[in-house]
């Protein structure tokens, strides 16, 4: 018979390096001589978005027409280093190092001319005045090294928070747990760009499927059996539910514009609240993910 | 090995000729199997025979107590063919659960059949609707029925020169069913899959045919319970008598398996879905 359950988890998770990693993001601003503004920085889009929200935050910073602003990245012979596209860090850290090159060049451009109409005038005026028309942008992250001795220390600055609901039906006759419905709700601060992060918390409650339920890497003397697509199981379209996201913004002090990171929270709850909701639905406590079918059933018969 | 050369011929005639006259050939017949063994260089044969541009093997034909599908029909055809709609309600569930859209566009019934996986989707239903399967080459034309090509495999296997060109199932006013248990709900093999067809009179079962896939070498019949089924309500199929029949029968069948704890429970949840799916369809057969 199949029978429905209802489950829900909440994390937090320190984004950045952490426990006293130097953790650093570098940003150039220039303003050129055909009145464009270029951003040299070192973001690698790795599908997380880094372009949009670094150029959203440039253009905000700045007050000037998007269209006159570029980001150039990736070609490290022109830009120096903002860190790895991970552990959730690109908008907070490297979105920081933007926001302070882009604050810095804004400042020099007031002090060319108190209005600004035309970028090209305003490039010649720089000149003329000899005022730096490019500039550094610069964040490190506050992290320490956790006392091993004593657990204190604060190894993480921010932390970003989530929470999810998930509806699953199980079938206790096959062990099959099919995922009705998720509720996902997400405090990253500011959100930079809506769309996005919407994508980016559906996505992460997609993966997040597949680690509770299906992912398993089978191994035989050090050798990983599955290594394609066609064993190595992740969900189709067919698996994933009508997925509702929200986000509470609770503005981070030291954020860009009170932004955090948001790129792997989104997928912690998914897999707790999946298992409390098999919980809820035949009463069986999974503790080996994922919770494939057959681990589903033999735990029913053997509660039974 | 390395391929010498590729053939399309446009009827089964020229099929057979080709088949004899080169030994080290192969059938092409959809590929969605074939063709990714050429590419780990498995199973490369000489010469590759596509089969795609016959028509005759591609088209679903309604005869006086039958209907015969030819072996090139896709499974995107089945889905979506009126006869088979109307007469065979487990074929339509299986081909819908069937691998992907993609997939579904290029896969055949014939190559799901001869390819023989253990957990092969068609051949369940096949057998439990008591298909017959015909085979060809240029000088004979034998039909097997489908249980008996797995049953006696050593035997019934198709030989070097022959093409399965069609699968006559024979009509009848019963009703039909089919389940898949996969890891996930699209492009998933089969855990276990169970296929069965029954004739009911006032609520009693008059005949029964019930095939297990995906729990034993090839797909088979449960014929203890078929047996004990008839003359008994509907109901009793639910009931632990019956459905331990089935536990038996898989734990039998594949005791030595790591999976056997899990699949000997599974199959009787597997096969309530099956009966479900087959009770639901009602009037539609």
């Amino acid at each position: 018979m199949k029978k429905r359950g209802v489950g829900f988890a909440s994390i937090f998770y320190g984004t950045g390096y952490g426990n006293g990693f130097p953790d650093e993001s570098r940003a150039t601003a220039e303003i050129k001589e055909d009145g464009s503004i270029i951003i040299y920085v070192g973001v690698s889009d790795v599908g997380s978005g880094g372009l949009s929200i670094m150029w959203q935050i440039a253009i905000e910073t700045l007050g000037v027409n998007k269209e006159f602003v570029k980001i150039k990245h990736n070609n490290t012979s022109m830009m120096h280093d903002s860190g790895t596209a991970a552990a959730s860090r690109q908008t907070y850290n490297t979105g920081n190092a933007v926001l302070d090159a882009c604050s810095k060049l804004k400042k020099n451009m007031m002090l060319a001319s108190e209005e600004v109409t035309n970028l090209k005038v305003l490039y010649k005026q720089m000149v003329t005045k000899r005022i730096e028309t490019r500039v550094e942008g610069y964040f490190k992250a506050t992290t320490k090294e956790v006392n091993l001795e004593t657990g204190q220390g604060n190894p993480y600055w921010p932390y970003t928070f989530g929470a999810q609901m998930v509806t699953v039906e199980v079938d206790d006759e096959t062990g099959k747990v099919d995922i009705l419905d998720i509720v996902s709700v997400n405090d990253a601060g500011k959100i930079v760009n809506p769309v996005l992060a919407a994508g980016q918390a559906i996505g992460g409650c997609a993966m997040g499927i597949g680690y509770a339920i299906m992912e398993e890497v089978f191994v035989n003397k050090g050798e990983i059996k599955n290594r394609n697509f066609s064993n190595y199981i992740i969900p189709t379209s067919k698996d994933v539910p009508n997925i509702k996201s929200y986000f509470v913004e609770d503005i981070e002090g030291t954020g860009p514009y009170g932004a955090k990171g948001l790129g792997e929270p989104v997928m912690i709850p998914t897999a707790p609240a999946i298992i409390n909701a098999i919980y809820d639905a035949v009463g069986v406590r999974i503790y080996d993910l994922p919770a494939t079918c057959d681990k589903v059933l033999l735990a029913i018969k053997n509660n039974a | 090995m390395k391929l010498l050369s590729f053939f399309q011929p446009n009827n089964i005639d020229e099929a057979k000729v080709l088949l004899s006259k080169y030994e080290n050939s192969k059938l092409l017949a959809g590929g969605t199997d074939l063709l990714l063994d050429f590419k780990k260089d498995m199973n490369v044969p000489q010469y590759l025979i596509d089969l795609s541009k016959i028509l005759e093997l591609k088209s679903i034909v309604e005869n006086e107590s039958d209907i015969t599908i030819g072996s090139m029909v896709t499974f995107t055809q089945v889905k979506g063919n009126k006869l088979i709609k109307d007469n065979f309600n487990s074929i339509i569930l299986c081909a819908k659960s069937m691998g992907s859209p993609q997939i579904r566009n290029v896969a055949t019934i014939g190559g799901n059949i001869i390819n023989g996986a253990v957990a092969a989707d068609i051949v369940p239903c096949v057998i439990s609707l008591d298909g017959i399967l015909v085979f060809e080459s240029i000088d004979t034309l034998r039909e097997v029925r489908c249980e008996d090509y797995f049953r006696n495999n050593s035997i019934e296997k198709i030989k070097g020169n022959e093409i399965l060109t069609k699968i006559i199932i024979p009509k009848r006013p019963w009703l039909s069913g089919y389940y898949k248990l996969g890891k996930r709900n699209s492009l998933a093999i089969a855990r276990a899959n169970t296929a069965l067809s029954l004739s009911i009179e006032e609520n009693i079962i008059k005949d029964l045919r019930v095939c297990l896939g995906a729990v034993g070498k090839f797909p088979f019949r449960v014929n203890e319970l078929e047996s004990r089924a008839v003359g008994k309500i509907v109901e009793w199929l639910f009931d632990d008598e019956a459905l331990n029949i089935l536990e038996n029968t898989v734990y039998e069948s594949i005791k030595e398996r790591k999976t056997m704890p899990f699949k000997r429970n599974a199959i009787k949840g597997v096969f309530k879905n099956a009966l479900l799916s087959a009770v639901e369809s009602g009037g539609n057969k």
